[in-house]
Protein backbone atom coordinates (compact mmCIF):
# COMPACT_ATOMS: atom_id res chain seq x y z
CA UNK A 1 0.00 0.00 0.00
CA UNK A 2 1.26 3.45 -0.86
CA UNK A 3 1.73 5.40 2.36
CA UNK A 4 0.17 8.84 2.32
CA UNK A 5 2.65 11.59 1.59
CA UNK A 6 2.40 15.33 1.33
CA UNK A 7 4.37 15.80 -1.88
CA UNK A 8 4.87 19.53 -1.42
CA UNK A 9 6.29 19.11 2.09
CA UNK A 10 8.37 16.17 0.87
CA UNK A 11 10.05 18.18 -1.87
CA UNK A 12 10.65 21.23 0.32
CA UNK A 13 12.31 19.14 3.03
CA UNK A 14 14.11 17.02 0.41
CA UNK A 15 15.76 20.18 -0.91
CA UNK A 16 16.59 21.50 2.58
CA UNK A 17 17.81 18.11 3.84
CA UNK A 18 19.72 17.54 0.60
CA UNK A 19 21.51 20.85 1.06
CA UNK A 20 22.41 19.98 4.65
CA UNK A 21 23.73 16.59 3.51
CA UNK A 22 25.70 18.27 0.72
CA UNK A 23 27.26 20.57 3.32
CA UNK A 24 28.28 17.49 5.33
CA UNK A 25 29.81 15.79 2.28
CA UNK A 26 31.61 19.00 1.34
CA UNK A 27 33.06 19.22 4.87
CA UNK A 28 34.08 15.60 4.73
CA UNK A 29 36.20 16.16 1.62
CA UNK A 30 37.44 19.63 2.57
CA UNK A 31 38.80 18.13 5.79
CA UNK A 32 40.04 14.97 4.04
CA UNK A 33 43.40 14.98 5.83
CA UNK A 34 41.58 14.34 9.09
CA UNK A 35 38.42 12.53 7.95
CA UNK A 36 40.10 10.00 5.59
CA UNK A 37 36.96 9.85 3.39
CA UNK A 38 37.78 6.45 1.87
CA UNK A 39 37.90 4.80 5.28
CA UNK A 40 35.12 6.96 6.67
CA UNK A 41 32.78 5.78 3.88
CA UNK A 42 33.61 2.17 4.66
CA UNK A 43 32.53 2.67 8.29
CA UNK A 44 29.46 4.67 7.27
CA UNK A 45 28.15 2.20 4.69
CA UNK A 46 29.53 -0.76 6.62
CA UNK A 47 27.46 0.20 9.68
CA UNK A 48 24.25 0.00 7.63
CA UNK A 49 25.26 -3.26 5.94
CA UNK A 50 26.28 -4.93 9.18
CA UNK A 51 22.97 -3.93 10.73
CA UNK A 52 20.74 -4.88 7.80
CA UNK A 53 22.37 -8.15 6.83
CA UNK A 54 23.84 -9.39 10.10
CA UNK A 55 22.38 -7.85 13.25
CA UNK A 56 18.75 -7.60 12.13
CA UNK A 57 18.56 -11.13 10.64
CA UNK A 58 20.12 -12.46 13.84
CA UNK A 59 17.39 -10.76 15.87
CA UNK A 60 14.73 -12.37 13.66
CA UNK A 61 16.38 -15.77 14.07
CA UNK A 62 16.33 -15.39 17.87
CA UNK A 63 12.73 -14.19 17.71
CA UNK A 64 11.81 -17.24 15.62
CA UNK A 65 13.48 -19.46 18.20
CA UNK A 66 11.60 -17.95 21.14
CA UNK A 67 8.40 -18.21 19.09
CA UNK A 68 9.02 -21.91 18.60
CA UNK A 69 10.35 -22.76 22.05
CA UNK A 70 8.33 -20.63 24.44
CA UNK A 71 4.67 -20.40 25.26
CA UNK A 72 2.73 -17.29 24.33
CA UNK A 73 2.60 -16.40 28.03
CA UNK A 74 6.32 -16.40 28.74
CA UNK A 75 7.55 -15.19 25.37
CA UNK A 76 6.94 -11.49 25.92
CA UNK A 77 8.92 -11.19 29.13
CA UNK A 78 11.76 -13.39 27.84
CA UNK A 79 12.00 -11.39 24.61
CA UNK A 80 12.03 -8.21 26.68
CA UNK A 81 14.84 -9.47 28.87
CA UNK A 82 16.76 -10.58 25.76
CA UNK A 83 16.42 -7.09 24.29
CA UNK A 84 17.62 -5.44 27.51
CA UNK A 85 20.51 -7.90 27.79
CA UNK A 86 21.55 -7.33 24.17
CA UNK A 87 21.44 -3.54 24.38
CA UNK A 88 23.31 -3.30 27.70
CA UNK A 89 25.90 -5.81 26.52
CA UNK A 90 26.42 -3.98 23.23
CA UNK A 91 26.86 -0.70 25.07
CA UNK A 92 29.25 -2.14 27.64
CA UNK A 93 31.20 -4.28 25.15
CA UNK A 94 33.93 -1.76 24.25
CA UNK A 95 34.41 -0.96 27.94
CA UNK A 96 34.33 -4.60 28.97
CA UNK A 97 37.00 -5.48 26.45
CA UNK A 98 39.09 -2.54 27.67
CA UNK A 99 39.96 -1.39 24.15
CA UNK A 100 40.69 2.13 25.39
CA UNK A 101 42.64 1.10 28.49
CA UNK A 102 45.84 2.94 29.19
CA UNK A 103 48.24 1.50 31.79
CA UNK A 104 49.33 5.05 32.77
CA UNK A 105 45.80 6.23 33.42
CA UNK A 106 43.72 4.37 35.97
CA UNK A 107 40.82 6.82 35.58
CA UNK A 108 40.03 5.39 32.13
CA UNK A 109 37.48 2.54 32.29
CA UNK A 110 37.78 2.21 36.07
CA UNK A 111 34.90 -0.22 36.60
CA UNK A 112 34.91 -4.00 36.51
CA UNK A 113 32.57 -4.03 33.53
CA UNK A 114 32.32 -7.81 33.18
CA UNK A 115 31.26 -8.14 36.81
CA UNK A 116 28.90 -5.16 36.72
CA UNK A 117 27.23 -6.25 33.51
CA UNK A 118 26.80 -9.77 34.88
CA UNK A 119 25.26 -8.34 38.06
CA UNK A 120 22.76 -6.18 36.20
CA UNK A 121 21.86 -8.84 33.65
CA UNK A 122 21.77 -11.52 36.35
CA UNK A 123 19.37 -9.45 38.42
CA UNK A 124 17.22 -8.89 35.35
CA UNK A 125 16.96 -12.62 34.60
CA UNK A 126 16.28 -13.34 38.25
CA UNK A 127 13.27 -11.03 38.03
CA UNK A 128 12.22 -12.81 34.81
CA UNK A 129 12.53 -16.23 36.47
CA UNK A 130 10.57 -15.17 39.55
CA UNK A 131 7.86 -13.62 37.38
CA UNK A 132 7.57 -16.73 35.22
CA UNK A 133 7.34 -19.01 38.27
CA UNK A 134 4.77 -16.77 39.90
CA UNK A 135 2.74 -16.70 36.69
CA UNK A 136 2.87 -20.46 36.26
CA UNK A 137 1.13 -20.80 39.63
CA UNK A 138 -1.77 -18.58 38.64
CA UNK A 139 -4.40 -19.23 36.02
CA UNK A 140 -4.05 -17.47 32.67
CA UNK A 141 -5.60 -14.02 32.76
CA UNK A 142 -8.41 -13.02 30.48
CA UNK A 143 -6.43 -10.96 28.03
CA UNK A 144 -3.69 -13.55 27.83
CA UNK A 145 -6.19 -16.19 26.71
CA UNK A 146 -7.34 -13.86 23.99
CA UNK A 147 -3.91 -13.36 22.42
CA UNK B 1 -13.53 0.64 -25.40
CA UNK B 2 -11.68 0.76 -22.11
CA UNK B 3 -8.11 1.85 -22.30
CA UNK B 4 -5.68 0.46 -19.81
CA UNK B 5 -4.09 3.20 -17.74
CA UNK B 6 -0.48 3.84 -18.82
CA UNK B 7 2.01 1.98 -16.66
CA UNK B 8 4.61 4.10 -14.96
CA UNK B 9 8.33 3.52 -15.43
CA UNK B 10 8.48 2.00 -11.97
CA UNK B 11 5.64 -0.42 -12.58
CA UNK B 12 7.38 -1.62 -15.72
CA UNK B 13 10.65 -1.98 -13.77
CA UNK B 14 9.08 -4.19 -11.10
CA UNK B 15 11.04 -7.44 -11.01
CA UNK B 16 9.19 -10.67 -11.89
CA UNK B 17 7.13 -12.14 -9.06
CA UNK B 18 9.24 -15.32 -8.97
CA UNK B 19 12.08 -13.28 -7.43
CA UNK B 20 9.86 -12.51 -4.46
CA UNK B 21 11.41 -14.98 -2.04
CA UNK B 22 12.54 -15.09 1.60
CA UNK B 23 11.90 -11.83 3.45
CA UNK B 24 10.38 -10.36 0.27
CA UNK B 25 7.39 -12.71 0.52
CA UNK B 26 4.00 -11.38 1.56
CA UNK B 27 3.58 -11.93 5.30
CA UNK B 28 7.22 -12.82 5.89
CA UNK B 29 7.17 -10.76 9.07
CA UNK B 30 4.77 -11.92 11.77
CA UNK B 31 4.88 -9.42 14.60
CA UNK B 32 2.06 -6.93 14.90
CA UNK B 33 4.62 -4.43 16.20
CA UNK B 34 5.83 -3.73 12.65
CA UNK B 35 3.19 -1.03 12.36
CA UNK B 36 3.23 2.70 11.60
CA UNK B 37 2.09 3.71 15.09
CA UNK B 38 4.97 1.94 16.85
CA UNK B 39 7.39 3.31 14.25
CA UNK B 40 5.97 6.81 14.71
CA UNK B 41 6.39 6.85 18.49
CA UNK B 42 9.95 5.61 18.24
CA UNK B 43 10.61 7.98 15.34
CA UNK B 44 9.33 10.89 17.39
CA UNK B 45 11.57 9.94 20.33
CA UNK B 46 14.57 9.59 18.01
CA UNK B 47 13.76 12.88 16.31
CA UNK B 48 13.97 14.56 19.71
CA UNK B 49 17.10 12.72 20.88
CA UNK B 50 18.95 13.26 17.60
CA UNK B 51 18.03 16.95 17.61
CA UNK B 52 19.39 17.32 21.14
CA UNK B 53 22.56 15.48 20.13
CA UNK B 54 22.98 17.61 17.03
CA UNK B 55 22.45 20.94 18.78
CA UNK B 56 24.68 20.12 21.77
CA UNK B 57 27.32 18.64 19.47
CA UNK B 58 27.29 21.69 17.22
CA UNK B 59 27.55 23.93 20.28
CA UNK B 60 30.61 22.00 21.48
CA UNK B 61 32.09 22.31 17.98
CA UNK B 62 31.52 26.09 17.92
CA UNK B 63 33.07 26.49 21.37
CA UNK B 64 36.20 24.68 20.21
CA UNK B 65 36.33 26.17 16.71
CA UNK B 66 34.52 29.50 17.15
CA UNK B 67 33.33 31.27 14.02
CA UNK B 68 33.78 35.07 13.93
CA UNK B 69 30.28 35.82 15.21
CA UNK B 70 30.36 33.33 18.07
CA UNK B 71 31.44 34.50 21.54
CA UNK B 72 30.89 31.71 24.07
CA UNK B 73 30.04 33.24 27.48
CA UNK B 74 31.84 32.20 30.65
CA UNK B 75 28.61 32.24 32.69
CA UNK B 76 26.74 30.32 33.96
CA UNK B 77 29.80 28.21 34.74
CA UNK B 78 28.09 24.84 34.22
CA UNK B 79 26.35 25.27 30.86
CA UNK B 80 28.96 23.28 28.95
CA UNK B 81 28.93 20.55 31.55
CA UNK B 82 25.15 20.14 31.22
CA UNK B 83 25.11 20.48 27.46
CA UNK B 84 27.88 17.94 26.88
CA UNK B 85 26.55 15.59 29.55
CA UNK B 86 23.23 15.75 27.70
CA UNK B 87 24.98 15.06 24.37
CA UNK B 88 26.43 11.80 25.66
CA UNK B 89 23.36 10.77 27.68
CA UNK B 90 20.97 11.30 24.75
CA UNK B 91 23.41 9.57 22.42
CA UNK B 92 23.50 6.53 24.69
CA UNK B 93 19.73 6.42 25.17
CA UNK B 94 19.37 6.60 21.37
CA UNK B 95 21.03 3.17 21.08
CA UNK B 96 17.94 1.18 22.19
CA UNK B 97 15.62 3.67 20.46
CA UNK B 98 17.41 3.33 17.13
CA UNK B 99 17.72 -0.44 17.27
CA UNK B 100 14.03 -0.76 18.16
CA UNK B 101 13.04 1.63 15.37
CA UNK B 102 15.10 -0.23 12.79
CA UNK B 103 13.56 -3.52 13.89
CA UNK B 104 10.02 -2.12 13.66
CA UNK B 105 10.49 -0.79 10.12
CA UNK B 106 12.70 -3.65 8.92
CA UNK B 107 9.92 -5.19 6.75
CA UNK B 108 9.97 -1.99 4.66
CA UNK B 109 13.53 -2.82 3.72
CA UNK B 110 12.09 -5.88 1.92
CA UNK B 111 9.03 -4.10 0.55
CA UNK B 112 7.57 -5.28 -2.78
CA UNK B 113 7.81 -3.89 -5.37
CA UNK B 114 11.20 -2.46 -4.33
CA UNK B 115 10.46 0.92 -5.89
CA UNK B 116 6.96 2.22 -6.47
CA UNK B 117 7.46 5.78 -7.58
CA UNK B 118 10.03 8.50 -7.93
CA UNK B 119 9.20 9.86 -4.46
CA UNK B 120 9.50 6.34 -3.04
CA UNK B 121 12.87 5.94 -4.75
CA UNK B 122 14.12 9.25 -3.32
CA UNK B 123 12.87 8.34 0.12
CA UNK B 124 14.59 4.95 -0.01
CA UNK B 125 17.87 6.47 -1.21
CA UNK B 126 17.79 8.92 1.71
CA UNK B 127 17.61 5.96 4.09
CA UNK B 128 21.23 4.96 3.45
CA UNK B 129 22.65 8.21 4.88
CA UNK B 130 20.00 8.15 7.61
CA UNK B 131 20.57 4.57 8.78
CA UNK B 132 24.30 4.45 8.01
CA UNK B 133 24.79 7.87 9.58
CA UNK B 134 22.78 7.12 12.72
CA UNK B 135 24.61 3.85 13.34
CA UNK B 136 27.95 5.49 12.52
CA UNK B 137 27.32 8.34 14.97
CA UNK B 138 26.19 6.09 17.81
CA UNK B 139 28.95 3.54 17.29
CA UNK B 140 31.80 6.03 16.91
CA UNK B 141 30.45 8.08 19.81
CA UNK B 142 30.25 5.02 22.05
CA UNK B 143 33.78 3.95 21.11
CA UNK B 144 35.05 7.48 21.71
CA UNK B 145 33.73 7.72 25.26
CA UNK B 146 35.62 4.47 25.89
CA UNK B 147 38.69 6.03 24.21
CA UNK B 148 38.69 3.27 21.57
CA UNK B 149 39.68 4.29 18.04
CA UNK B 150 39.58 1.30 15.67
CA UNK B 151 39.72 3.60 12.59
CA UNK B 152 42.19 5.97 10.97
CA UNK B 153 40.06 9.12 10.75
CA UNK B 154 40.22 11.76 13.48
CA UNK B 155 37.13 11.08 15.59
CA UNK B 156 35.78 14.65 16.03
CA UNK B 157 36.16 15.42 12.31
CA UNK B 158 34.55 12.16 11.17
CA UNK B 159 31.74 12.41 13.73
CA UNK B 160 31.12 16.04 12.76
CA UNK B 161 30.77 15.35 9.02
CA UNK B 162 28.53 12.37 9.72
CA UNK B 163 26.29 14.49 11.95
CA UNK B 164 25.50 16.98 9.15
CA UNK B 165 24.82 14.17 6.70
CA UNK B 166 22.60 12.33 9.18
CA UNK B 167 20.63 15.42 10.18
CA UNK B 168 20.16 16.28 6.49
CA UNK B 169 18.87 12.76 5.84
CA UNK B 170 16.61 13.07 8.89
CA UNK B 171 15.10 16.26 7.45
CA UNK B 172 14.37 14.42 4.17
CA UNK B 173 12.91 11.53 6.16
CA UNK B 174 10.65 13.87 8.15
CA UNK B 175 9.35 15.25 4.86
CA UNK B 176 8.57 11.74 3.68
CA UNK B 177 6.98 10.56 6.92
CA UNK B 178 5.30 13.64 8.41
CA UNK B 179 1.84 12.75 7.08
CA UNK B 180 1.83 9.09 8.06
CA UNK B 181 3.31 9.96 11.46
CA UNK B 182 0.60 12.52 12.15
CA UNK B 183 -2.08 10.06 11.07
CA UNK B 184 -0.66 7.17 13.08
CA UNK B 185 -0.27 9.16 16.26
CA UNK B 186 -3.95 10.14 16.39
CA UNK B 187 -5.55 9.29 19.70
CA UNK B 188 -6.93 5.77 19.68
CA UNK B 189 -10.66 5.29 20.39
CA UNK B 190 -11.21 3.40 23.70
CA UNK B 191 -12.17 0.13 22.01
CA UNK B 192 -8.94 0.21 19.97
CA UNK B 193 -6.93 1.01 23.07
CA UNK B 194 -8.23 -2.19 24.68
CA UNK B 195 -7.25 -4.32 21.70
CA UNK B 196 -4.34 -6.77 22.01
CA UNK B 197 -2.48 -4.84 19.27
CA UNK B 198 -2.62 -1.62 21.20
CA UNK B 199 -1.68 -3.26 24.50
CA UNK B 200 1.19 -5.12 22.87
CA UNK B 201 2.45 -1.89 21.36
CA UNK B 202 2.32 -0.06 24.68
CA UNK B 203 4.17 -2.93 26.36
CA UNK B 204 6.86 -2.87 23.66
CA UNK B 205 7.30 0.90 23.87
CA UNK B 206 7.43 0.71 27.68
CA UNK B 207 10.07 -2.00 27.37
CA UNK B 208 12.23 0.12 25.06
CA UNK B 209 11.74 3.09 27.38
CA UNK B 210 12.75 0.88 30.28
CA UNK B 211 15.90 -0.28 28.50
CA UNK B 212 16.69 3.37 27.74
CA UNK B 213 16.20 4.10 31.44
CA UNK B 214 18.62 1.31 32.38
CA UNK B 215 21.19 2.66 29.92
CA UNK B 216 20.86 6.11 31.47
CA UNK B 217 20.84 4.97 35.10
CA UNK B 218 23.99 2.89 34.68
CA UNK B 219 25.97 5.63 32.91
CA UNK B 220 24.74 9.14 33.70
CA UNK B 221 26.48 9.14 37.10
CA UNK B 222 29.69 9.93 35.20
CA UNK B 223 28.50 13.51 34.99
CA UNK B 224 25.53 13.68 37.41
CA UNK B 225 27.27 12.83 40.67
CA UNK B 226 24.18 11.95 42.77
CA UNK B 227 23.81 8.90 40.50
CA UNK B 228 27.52 8.04 40.62
CA UNK B 229 26.93 4.94 42.79
CA UNK B 230 24.77 3.50 39.98
CA UNK B 231 27.25 4.28 37.18
CA UNK B 232 28.24 0.63 36.90
CA UNK B 233 28.67 0.75 33.13
CA UNK B 234 29.99 4.30 32.78
CA UNK B 235 33.38 4.64 31.09
CA UNK B 236 34.43 7.19 33.75
CA UNK B 237 33.66 7.85 37.39
CA UNK B 238 33.78 11.47 38.55
CA UNK B 239 35.53 10.40 41.79
CA UNK B 240 38.21 8.11 40.31
CA UNK B 241 41.59 9.46 39.27
CA UNK B 242 44.54 11.26 40.82
CA UNK B 243 43.29 13.57 43.61
CA UNK B 244 39.83 12.08 43.18
CA UNK B 245 38.81 13.02 39.64
CA UNK B 246 39.56 11.70 36.15
CA UNK B 247 42.36 12.54 33.74
CA UNK B 248 42.27 12.34 29.97
CA UNK B 249 45.90 12.97 29.05
CA UNK B 250 48.54 11.95 31.54
CA UNK B 251 51.87 13.76 31.92
CA UNK B 252 53.59 10.70 30.53
CA UNK B 253 51.23 10.58 27.57
CA UNK B 254 51.91 14.25 26.83
CA UNK B 255 55.66 13.77 27.31
CA UNK B 256 55.98 16.51 29.94
CA UNK B 257 56.93 14.53 33.05
CA UNK B 258 60.46 15.91 33.32
CA UNK B 259 59.78 19.28 31.66
CA UNK B 260 57.05 20.07 34.19
CA UNK B 261 59.28 19.35 37.17
CA UNK B 262 62.28 21.47 36.18
CA UNK B 263 63.27 24.43 38.37
CA UNK B 264 63.67 26.44 35.20
CA UNK B 265 59.87 26.36 34.71
CA UNK B 266 58.51 29.81 33.83
CA UNK B 267 55.10 31.11 32.90
CA UNK B 268 55.53 33.91 30.38
CA UNK B 269 52.95 36.51 29.38
CA UNK B 270 53.75 38.07 26.01
CA UNK B 271 52.24 39.39 22.80
CA UNK B 272 50.16 42.59 22.88
CA UNK B 273 51.37 43.71 26.33
CA UNK B 274 53.29 46.71 27.65
CA UNK B 275 55.16 44.67 30.22
CA UNK B 276 56.21 41.09 29.39
CA UNK B 277 56.17 38.73 32.35
CA UNK B 278 58.27 35.70 33.16
CA UNK B 279 57.17 34.08 36.40
CA UNK B 280 58.61 31.12 38.27
CA UNK B 281 56.39 28.83 40.30
CA UNK B 282 57.46 30.73 43.46
CA UNK B 283 56.52 34.04 41.76
CA UNK B 284 53.10 32.64 40.93
CA UNK B 285 52.62 31.38 44.48
CA UNK B 286 53.51 34.85 45.80
CA UNK B 287 50.75 36.54 43.79
CA UNK B 288 47.24 36.99 45.24
CA UNK B 289 45.41 33.67 44.99
CA UNK B 290 41.76 33.10 44.27
CA UNK B 291 39.63 30.05 45.00
CA UNK B 292 36.83 28.92 42.70
CA UNK B 293 34.69 25.79 42.58
CA UNK B 294 34.41 24.90 38.92
CA UNK B 295 33.52 21.79 36.95
CA UNK B 296 36.01 20.08 34.72
CA UNK B 297 33.76 18.84 31.94
CA UNK B 298 35.13 16.57 29.27
CA UNK B 299 33.81 16.37 25.72
CA UNK B 300 33.52 12.63 26.38
CA UNK B 301 30.69 13.38 28.77
CA UNK B 302 32.12 12.99 32.25
CA UNK B 303 32.41 15.93 34.59
CA UNK B 304 33.47 16.63 38.15
CA UNK B 305 33.27 19.72 40.29
CA UNK B 306 36.47 20.63 42.14
CA UNK B 307 37.78 23.55 44.17
CA UNK B 308 40.69 25.20 42.42
CA UNK B 309 43.14 27.79 43.71
CA UNK B 310 45.46 29.96 41.69
CA UNK B 311 46.15 33.29 40.06
CA UNK B 312 43.26 34.87 38.12
CA UNK B 313 44.15 35.36 34.46
CA UNK B 314 42.71 38.94 34.51
CA UNK B 315 45.24 39.76 37.25
CA UNK B 316 48.13 38.54 35.10
CA UNK B 317 46.73 40.49 32.14
CA UNK B 318 46.57 43.74 34.09
CA UNK B 319 50.10 43.15 35.48
CA UNK B 320 51.29 42.78 31.89
CA UNK B 321 49.34 45.83 30.76
CA UNK B 322 47.08 44.01 28.28
CA UNK B 323 44.08 45.76 26.73
CA UNK B 324 40.63 45.50 28.35
CA UNK B 325 39.27 43.47 25.46
CA UNK B 326 42.32 41.28 24.96
CA UNK B 327 41.95 37.61 24.08
CA UNK B 328 44.63 35.09 24.99
CA UNK B 329 46.23 31.94 23.63
CA UNK B 330 47.18 29.61 26.46
CA UNK B 331 50.00 27.27 25.56
CA UNK B 332 51.27 24.18 27.31
CA UNK B 333 54.92 23.26 27.70
CA UNK B 334 54.04 19.83 26.32
CA UNK B 335 56.17 19.20 23.22
CA UNK B 336 53.27 18.20 20.97
CA UNK B 337 49.67 17.15 20.93
CA UNK B 338 46.47 18.35 19.35
CA UNK B 339 45.30 20.07 22.49
CA UNK B 340 48.54 21.73 23.59
CA UNK B 341 46.97 25.18 23.40
CA UNK B 342 43.58 26.80 23.78
CA UNK B 343 41.97 30.17 23.25
CA UNK B 344 40.49 32.40 25.93
CA UNK B 345 38.06 34.73 24.19
CA UNK B 346 37.74 38.23 25.64
CA UNK B 347 34.93 37.15 27.98
CA UNK B 348 36.77 34.12 29.37
CA UNK B 349 40.09 36.01 29.60
CA UNK B 350 38.50 38.63 31.88
CA UNK B 351 36.41 36.36 34.09
CA UNK B 352 37.80 36.54 37.65
CA UNK B 353 37.36 32.77 38.01
CA UNK B 354 39.52 31.97 34.99
CA UNK B 355 42.57 30.81 36.88
CA UNK B 356 46.09 29.68 36.35
CA UNK B 357 45.50 27.07 39.03
CA UNK B 358 48.31 25.80 41.25
CA UNK B 359 46.21 23.78 43.67
CA UNK B 360 43.10 21.65 43.65
CA UNK B 361 41.06 20.79 46.75
CA UNK B 362 43.82 22.29 48.90
CA UNK B 363 46.63 20.16 47.43
CA UNK B 364 49.36 21.01 44.95
CA UNK B 365 48.20 19.85 41.50
CA UNK B 366 49.07 16.27 40.62
CA UNK B 367 51.33 16.19 37.58
CA UNK B 368 48.57 14.45 35.59
CA UNK B 369 46.28 17.36 36.43
CA UNK B 370 48.81 19.86 35.07
CA UNK B 371 51.47 20.59 37.73
CA UNK B 372 52.94 23.16 38.10
CA UNK B 373 50.13 25.28 36.67
CA UNK B 374 47.01 24.67 34.63
CA UNK B 375 44.25 26.72 33.15
CA UNK B 376 40.82 26.25 34.67
CA UNK B 377 37.93 28.50 33.75
CA UNK B 378 34.16 28.51 34.00
CA UNK B 379 32.03 27.01 31.24
CA UNK B 380 34.80 25.47 29.13
CA UNK B 381 35.31 22.01 27.60
CA UNK B 382 38.01 19.97 29.34
CA UNK B 383 40.23 19.96 26.25
CA UNK B 384 40.36 23.75 26.52
CA UNK B 385 41.49 23.67 30.16
CA UNK B 386 45.14 23.55 29.10
CA UNK B 387 47.51 21.76 31.48
CA UNK B 388 51.22 22.42 32.19
CA UNK B 389 50.75 26.05 31.10
CA UNK B 390 53.97 27.79 30.02
CA UNK B 391 52.88 30.76 27.92
CA UNK B 392 50.04 33.23 27.62
CA UNK B 393 50.06 35.10 24.32
CA UNK B 394 47.89 38.21 24.40
CA UNK B 395 46.06 39.39 21.26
Amino acid sequence: MESPINKRLFWILAVVGGAVMAFGVWGLFRDAARTHPDQWVRWFVGAALVHDFLVAPLVFVVAALTRRLLSERSRGIVNGALIATAVLSAMAYPFLRGFGDNPDNASILPNNYALNLSLIVGLLWLVVAVTLIARSRTKPGRDERQT
Amino acid sequence: MVRKPARSVFERLTPPERLRVGPLREGAFHSRLHDPRTASWLGLALGISFTICFVTGLLSHFIQYPPQWFIWPSRPAGVYRVSQGLHIATGLVSIPLLLAKLWVVFPHFWTWPPVRSFVHLMERISLLPLVGGSLFLLFTGLANIGLWYPWRFFFPAGHYSASWITIGALIVHIGAKATITRMSLRREPPEVRRSPESRGRRRFLALIGGVGGMVTLTTVGQTFSPLNPLALLAPRRPDIGPQGFPVNKTAKGAGVTSLAQRDSYRLTVEGAVTNELSLSLADLQALPQRTATLPIACVEGWSASETWEGVPVPHLLSMAGAAEDASVTVESIQPMGLYKDSELNRVHAHDEDTLIALKVNGETLHIDHGYPARLIGPNRPGVMQTKWVGKLTVH
